[in-house]
């Protein structure tokens, strides 16, 4: 292995582990004197070996930290498309808002008396997301999408025991996130798999036909579908699953293309998450902390998990509600990820009801403008209008050798973060991309630039030596081998 | 609107580019009924006057201001300022999961390092790159045990011990799976004992899951975890409440504990309401493959230079779908990464620093009310315990109780957190406390003036 050692003065290409830079007797903490006394833990219950942590500067952890930051790249840093991920400009007042003493202090087992503020917060909170969702009650507690999706189907086989029905499958397409699947199974429902038709849509006559089976608890969908597109059937299909006795879950992951231009709620959708760390911008911090209210119809408020928050009898002051003898009970500790309701709290407040309604429209606008442009020169699967991401293929480029792992690769080079690859897994060769509504159209078109430069290359002989082989070659990091790092399984600096 | 950039004119432009006359025909998928009409929700407000709205919020707050003697799995300490600043760089903070390695290795180098340190701390090979929270860790390290033992359900044995919050999350997971949950009450001092081991009539035990120290603040001998493990032939889950404690007591991996998960929230993570946490998860390296969760392992680039890496996906959803290891696709990375610098900047003197803090106080304000609480109605609990410890109280002290704590918090200070005592203890409830380095020998003594004036 080569050096690794950052040579002081120059351009951080990489920095040194955090224990190679320890030296002994360094400190980076203040704290108060000991006023008490050392303490008595019994000898037999003691800690036998020392830490080894290092022992580092305030200033060397800086420095160390600072640079680590610099070999990422982010939102703040550069357009970002990845599909199904909406990666929107994460706002810095949210950072103000999300800080707050007034908030940051409050222990969760606080008495309600001295929280009043914060759970007024998560009243609006709730009372926004139902209006813009279109769903009866919202619950916040879910700590990310894939516990939104776990608890929903939670309540789903609740509601149905609750009548005396025993059902244990759940139809899931073919393009959905693997999170569905793997939720359906950490609940112990079967997972039935469904293709999508033609048109790359959810088929009403299959899904008819599948709902014969009696064993059928309900559908998880998303929508838009993970090919970007909008299940126009989806009212039809709720009705199917619904004369069938069974429930509608729809994965809210793609939620920010409704935004404004239609409600999930309103379609006939029984319970559906949403995912504040795409929608409402709450920051995705290098792959969380998530935050994934569930939104639900009327009839299934008796299983929300608890706590429930009410407003007391006189509507004064607002309650954690427990005694719901019908609720899932507790999914998760305390109440949610509080510091990040803050955040789409404040979000929703600044966009306001005009704001709002502009989200979905101007992600949808700028997603269809790359498809139009960029169907030029990629392959299109699914010839239609799409909602706020568009999914394309490395078909015409596979022919010259260039696969979609190549042109991400090479998308780097050129600046940019290459979009979701290889998702959905109906569309060999997936190019998954999403620009959201915080990007500009100038933006967008040096992006599709960057991507019509990258299939011209592609076309000509030799291209995949000649362009890609080596790629990325203008970052601070060559190709990782990631065989490798399975294979020499090295998970620790010990 | 200032995060809303595209004009009319960029609208009409794009709308050509597409060949549609309008947005409508482009979005002719959704059926006209569906389409919002109106969006009930209030006009816009300026930074200014959302600043005041979350300032008028936060104003009706008032625990933000007294001293915070509440635990039981989140806990009031201090931490660098460094800490908020270095972790808010846009760098950190608005990227995505690592999947991109040649543009991650930021964050990929600081949760490797994460994963360095936890696993140290827990006196164990491997941790992962962290889980939603405490309790939901604790879930994933008994499905773990499970699968260890390629059972998809059976018997778990919980000590008496866990907290009220993580034995009701286990059975909201476990229970719809079909597993059985067994209660192993703890003696009358608040401790594991052998002897209590519930009776498992030939059943299936997959495994016996203790916490450190536990919800009565007492520090559990893990010898006693390992040895009923043994004798009923399955794995042993440890559960640490309060890292801070490992500076000073053993730690599960010294013990020869089979998993463990833990809650990291006091490494730097503001109290917040209940969250983000960090949920804290280790095992040995020959278990990894069963483990739930991210993992980022060391390896090299192009050019032969350090590198790290996500590693191991085929255990995880966006893989192996139904038949992974767990759902979970997030991790709470920006709150490991807050721990990993909290971490780094303590480095093992500051740990036990805080941890002696911490100890001591609560131990001063016990041994001085021990000295005055001479009555039938109350008994401090006798284990030894870290910065958390309990009064156990009669049904005839109940009503007082409530009336000191009222007080309490009238005059500054969140009084602890009300739990129920040992079974065996015999008494009706226990008033848990907790204290960390945020308590200086003025607030100390206040408390005990709290407890004389309105006991």
């Amino acid at each position: 292995m080569s050096d690794t050692s950052a040579t002081p003065g120059t351009w951080p290409q990489s920095t040194p582990l955090l224990k190679d830079l320890g030296i002994s007797g360094h400190k980076g903490y203040s704290l108060p004197k000991n006023s008490f006394g050392e303490g008595a833990i019994p000898a037999s219950l003691k800690r036998k070996e020392k830490l080894k942590f290092p022992e580092c500067s305030e200033l060397d952890i800086v420095r160390h930290f600072t640079r680590l930051s610099q070999l990422n790249y982010s939102i703040d840093g550069g357009f970002y498309p990845l599909g199904s991920c909406t990666m929107k400009y994460n706002p810095r007042i949210n950072e103000v808002t999300g800080s707050h003493p007034g908030f940051a202090r409050l222990h969760p087992f606080s008495p309600t008396e001295t929280v009043q503020g914060a759970m007024e917060l998560m009243w609006n909170l709730e009372s926004l997301l139902k209006e813009i969702s279109g769903f009866a009650r919202v619950t916040l507690i879910p700590a990310a999408g894939a516990q939104g999706e776990y608890v929903g189907l939670q309540m789903m086989r609740a509601y149905l025991n609750d009548k005396g029905i025993k059902r244990n499958k759940i139809l899931i397409p073919d393009s959905a996130h693997g999170t569905n699947p793997a939720s359906a199974a950490m609940c112990g429902f079967e997972v039935v798999s469904l293709k999508s038709n033609a048109e790359g849509l959810l088929d009403k006559e299959i899904i008819l036909k599948y709902c014969q089976d009696k064993d059928v608890a309900g559908l998880m969908l998303t929508n838009p579908n993970t090919l970007g597109l909008f299940e126009k059937e989806i009212q039809k299909i709720c009705e199917i699953l619904h004369d069938h006795g069974a429930l509608v879950y729809c994965d809210g992951a793609n939620m920010n293309a409704m935004l404004g231009v239609t409600r999930p709620g309103d379609a006939g959708v029984d319970v559906m998450h949403i995912n504040q760390h795409k929608t409402f911008t709450t920051p995705h911090g290098g792959g969380g902390p998530g935050c994934g209210a569930v939104g639900v119809a009327e009839k299934l408020i008796p299983y929300l998990p608890t706590p429930v928050l009410e407003k007391s009898g006189d509507g004064k002051a607002f309650v954690w509600d427990t005694k719901r003898p019908k609720s899932v009970g507790h999914i998760k500790d305390f109440h949610g990820h509080f510091m990040m309701m803050i955040r789409s709290y404040t979000y929703i407040r600044e966009l306001g009801r005009d704001g709002v309604s502009k989200v979905g429209r101007h992600a949808i606008l700028l997603a269809n403008y790359i498809r139009a442009r960029l169907s030029k020169v990629y392959e299109l699967p699914y010839n239609r209008p799409c909602m706020h991401e568009v999914v394309l293929s490395d078909k015409r480029q596979s022919k010259n050798g260039v696969k979609t792992l190549d042109i991400a690769k090479r998308l780097l080079d050129l600046g940019f973060h290459p979009p979701t690859v290889y998702f959905p897994l109906i569309v060999p060769g997936a190019l998954m991309i999403e620009p959201t509504e915080t990007e500009s159209l100038s933006t967008i078109e040096q992006f599709c630039a960057a991507m019509e430069q990258i299939a011209k290359e592609a076309e000509e002989a030799g291209a995949l030596e000649k362009y890609f082989k080596s790629s990325p070659k203008t970052l601070p990091f060559g190709k990782i081998d990631e065989t490798r790092a399975a294979r020499d399984l090295k998970l620790t600096w010990d | 609107m200032r995060y809303l950039p595209l004009t009319p004119q960029e609208e009409k432009k794009i709308l050509t580019a597409c060949a549609e006359p309008s947005f409508e025909s482009l979005t002719r998928d959704i059926p006209e009924k569906l389409r919002l009409k109106n969006l009930a929700i209030p006009e816009a407000l300026s930074e200014s006057e959302i600043l005041a709205h979350i300032d008028e919020l936060a104003k009706k707050n008032t625990a933000n201001e007294k001293l915070c003697l509440i635990g039981q799995g989140a806990y009031d300490h201090t931490w660098p300022a460094v800490v908020d600043y270095l972790s808010t760089r846009g760098e950190f903070l608005t990227a995505y999961t690592p999947y991109q390695p040649e543009v991650s290795q930021g964050t990929l180098q600081a949760i490797f390092e994460y994963q360095s340190m936890i696993a140290e701390l827990f006196g164990m090979e491997v941790s992962n790159a962290s889980l939603y929270d405490g309790s939901t860790a604790l879930v994933e390290a008994v499905l773990m045990a499970a699968r260890l033992q390629s059972a998809s359900s059976g018997t778990v044995i919980l000590s008496e011990g866990i907290y009220e919050q993580s034995r009701k999350v286990l059975e909201c997971y476990l229970a719809p799976l079909g597993f059985n949950l067994l209660t192993w009450n703890a003696n009358k001092n608040g401790q594991l004992d052998e002897k209590n081991l519930p009776n498992t009539n030939g059943q299936n035990v997959v495994a016996v899951v203790a916490q450190s120290p536990n919800k009565w603040g007492a520090i559990e001998d893990w010898s006693t975890l390992i040895a009923s493990a043994k004798k009923l032939n399955t794995k042993s889950v440890a559960h640490i409440a309060h890292p801070h404690a490992l500076a000073l007591t053993a730690s599960p991996g010294e013990a020869g504990v089979d998993v463990a998960s833990g809650e990291g929230q006091s490494l730097g993570i503001p109290l917040g309401f209940g969250g983000p946490y960090l949920g804290l998860f280790c095992c040995s390296k020959k278990d990894v493959r069963q483990m739930p969760g991210r993992l980022v392992g060391q390896t090299v680039d192009s050019r032969g230079r350090l590198a790290f890496c996500v590693t191991l996906s085929t255990r995880e959803q966006h893989i192996r779908r139904e038949k992974a290891t767990s759902n979970i696709c997030s991790n709470q990375s920006l709150m490991a990464l807050r721990a990993c610098m909290y971490l780094s900047l303590m480095g093992p003197e500051g740990m036990r620093e805080v941890a002696t803090l911490s100890h001591s106080a609560a131990e001063y304000v016990k041994a001085e009310l021990r000295k005055k609480l001479r009555r039938n109605d109350l008994q401090l609990l006798e284990a030894a315990t870290f910065n958390e410890w309990s009064i156990l109280y009669t049904a005839e002290a109940e009503a007082k109780i409530h009336k000191l704590r009222e007080r309490s918090t009238e005059n500054g200070v969140l009084l602890g957190h009300l739990i129920a005592p040992p079974a065996e203890s015999g008494y009706k409830g226990a008033l848990a406390l907790a204290f960390t380095e945020r308590v200086k020998k003025d607030d100390a003594d206040r408390v005990l003036k709290i407890f004389e004036e309105y006991l």
